[in-house]
């Protein structure tokens, strides 16, 4: 993070108004400390319980351990949901990027008027909710839903609509950023080809938008739940599906789930965090 | 554009006239190689959003027979369930929606004001997690401490308090959604609360109006397409979400992404043309919200 003094805050009013300013940070503070306080009571009792031995008696709990923790890294079935939520994640990331690019590429230089059409496309993975469209994927490749692969490929494909709108925004704003029509034109002026111009020229440029639609991408994705749910009859577990089999189980097993999930969370999102942040300076 | 620099200007002589043939196939191939680079777009985008829509729309209105019918739509409309299931579905999209709108509004505005601190970007940065803390593990989290045996539950019912709140009901549930719904406004409205220039603010106070009217006559209308936006999102998040409520009850509350599933994937009897004609449904009351927000915002700008 970068360190701006923190004297540079606006104060050009003098003395009274600037008391004034801090008292209005002070209750703005306050006001998001503590809404936010209160969304996070329920990820923080599941963490501390994820932690606790015995917590039935007293507000905090009368001893602590490991032990849900340990067990559950250590299980193989948790390794192998979490192996097949990064594999799908990881895919559906790199698929969506890879086919947006281009279109987002044509768009900015050859047909700026394809925007409303694809405007169109923007929004039918909101119209169309994953409840929705797994239906009919269901009935569409049930042939292909009930091997392995066939599964995981279809999967990928779903993925990618729920990540289209969300990456398509995320590089647009960057070839805005970037003016990539501007370098495109000049490259080809000092005698490049298109193709050398994109390896060598736009996408050099683009590495942060990349990384960071990239990231953003899997934040959304190792939540889905419905799509796993409703095509894949048990033939593989992801985070989400193994979580959701210990809900009769232990409370300390599936909390120790829930905050290693929250904490997979937190590190894409400091990720995310720590490339916007070094693009906002640059 | 930049193929236009090929473009030779109307001279009609043979040799301009071979450039132009030469210039036209240069861009249909050039077109070619267009369509070709988006062409897995265009496939992903027809397989994986279209054709299940496409199959949704038609088989909704044939029955399990493989006839023609509209008797899907009439049983949905006569039964008392399902009519339930769609009233339960709005109630409950409309209510976190507005609430965690209002709440969100000031948690943006807040956090714009502090933006620049480090506990600023600390919260910015929580707020962004949270956001995407929703679904099956936000549903075991409240468990964990509003269910029966929940930590607050527990704590509460020390201090004397019981039946507060029950994490399976209606209210409960909403309270889930509220929860997932709060960060996502916050985060929707911050970038319109930050355009909002600070000088209007200052010029509005200098004209001597108070913050009460800055807020409604400056404030309220510049940002109200973004509120409107927002209140679409939060709206539309809310009608099609599944996994919450489905883990938070098992699938028994009745709304209906959770019909829709039962139907298609349930224990009890499959009825996929059912399904279809529910996801119809559900599917033309985000269309209509779509179109009451298009139409509010061209009100709007006119």
């Amino acid at each position: 993070m970068s360190n701006q003094p923190a004297n540079t805050i606006n104060s050009p009013m003098g003395g009274k108004q600037r008391t004034k300013s801090e008292v209005n940070k002070i209750y703005h503070s306050l006001y998001i400390l503590i809404l936010l306080t209160i969304i996070t009571i329920p990820i923080a009792s599941t963490g501390i319980y994820a932690i606790s031995g015995n917590w039935s008696q007293s507000i905090l709990p009368e001893s602590w351990t490991f032990q849900w923790l340990l067990q559950i890294w250590t299980d193989e079935r948790f390794l192998w949901a979490c192996f097949y939520s990064f594999l799908l994640c990881i895919s559906g990331a790199l698929l969506s990027i890879t086919l947006i690019f281009p279109v987002l590429l044509i768009v900015h230089t050859k047909k700026p008027h394809w925007q409303r059409w694809i405007n169109f496309v923007l929004v039918l993975p909101f119209a169309v909710p994953p409840i929705v469209s797994s239906i009919g994927v269901l009935n569409l490749y049930s042939d292909f839903l009930n091997n392995k692969i066939g599964a995981i490929l279809i999967l990928i494909g779903c993925y990618f609509t729920i990540v289209l709108p969300f990456v398509y925004r995320a590089l647009d704003s960057n070839f805005l950023a970037i003016g990539v029509k501007d370098l495109i034109e000049s490259s080809n002026l000092m005698g490049a080809t298109s193709l050398k111009t994109v390896f060598y020229v736009v996408m050099p440029n683009l590495k942060t938008g990349f990384i960071v639609a990239f990231f953003i991408s899997v934040s959304f994705l190792i939540g889905e739940f419905v799509y796993v749910n409703i095509l894949i009859g048990g033939q593989f577990e992801t985070i989400q599906i193994y979580l959701y089999s210990l809900k009769n189980l232990s409370g300390h097993l599936s909390s120790a789930v829930v905050i290693s999930y929250f904490f997979i969370l937190l590190i894409i999102t400091a990720i995310i965090n720590m490339f916007s942040g070094s693009k906002r300076r640059g | 554009m930049t193929t236009q620099i090929f473009e030779p200007q109307t001279t009609k002589s043979d040799y301009s006239k071979n450039i132009d043939s030469l210039t036209s196939t240069r861009r249909l191939l050039q077109n070619v190689e267009i369509y070709i680079l988006i062409l897995p777009f265009i496939t992903l985008v027809i397989l994986f959003i279209l054709a299940p829509l496409g199959w949704i729309i038609i088989n909704a209105f044939y029955n399990d027979l493989g006839e023609l019918t509209l008797g899907n739509i009439k049983d949905i409309f006569s039964s008392k369930f399902y009519l339930q299931a769609i009233g339960l579905s709005l109630k409950i999209s409309l209510y976190s929606s507005v609430i965690s709108l209002l709440i969100g509004f000031q948690g943006a505005y807040s956090l714009e004001v502090i933006k620049d601190s480090t506990l600023g970007r600390i919260l910015i940065a929580i707020n962004t997690v949270l956001s995407n803390f929703s679904g099956v593990p936000l549903a075991f989290a409240m468990i964990i401490v509003f269910g029966s045996s929940g930590v607050m539950t527990l704590v509460l019912a020390k201090l004397g308090l019981t039946n507060i709140i029950d994490i399976y009901s209606f209210n409960g549930i909403l309270l889930s959604y509220i929860y997932f719904q709060i960060p996502l406004a916050t985060l929707l409205l911050f970038p319109a609360i930050s355009g909002l220039e600070k000088h209007w603010q200052e010029n509005a106070y200098l004209l001597g109006a108070s913050a009460f009217q800055y807020f409604f006559k400056v404030g309220l209308p510049v940002l109200s397409p973004a509120i409107m936006g927002t209140f679409i999102i939060l709206f539309a998040n809310a009608l099609g979400a599944y996994a919450t409520a489905y883990a938070l009850t098992s699938g028994s509350f009745n709304i209906l992404p959770i019909r829709i599933a039962a139907l298609i994937a349930g224990n009890l009897t499959l009825q996929p043309n059912m399904a279809a004609a529910l996801a119809l449904i559900l599917v033309s009351l985000m269309f209509i919200v779509t179109i009451v927000h298009q139409y509010l915002l061209g009100r709007y700008h006119t």
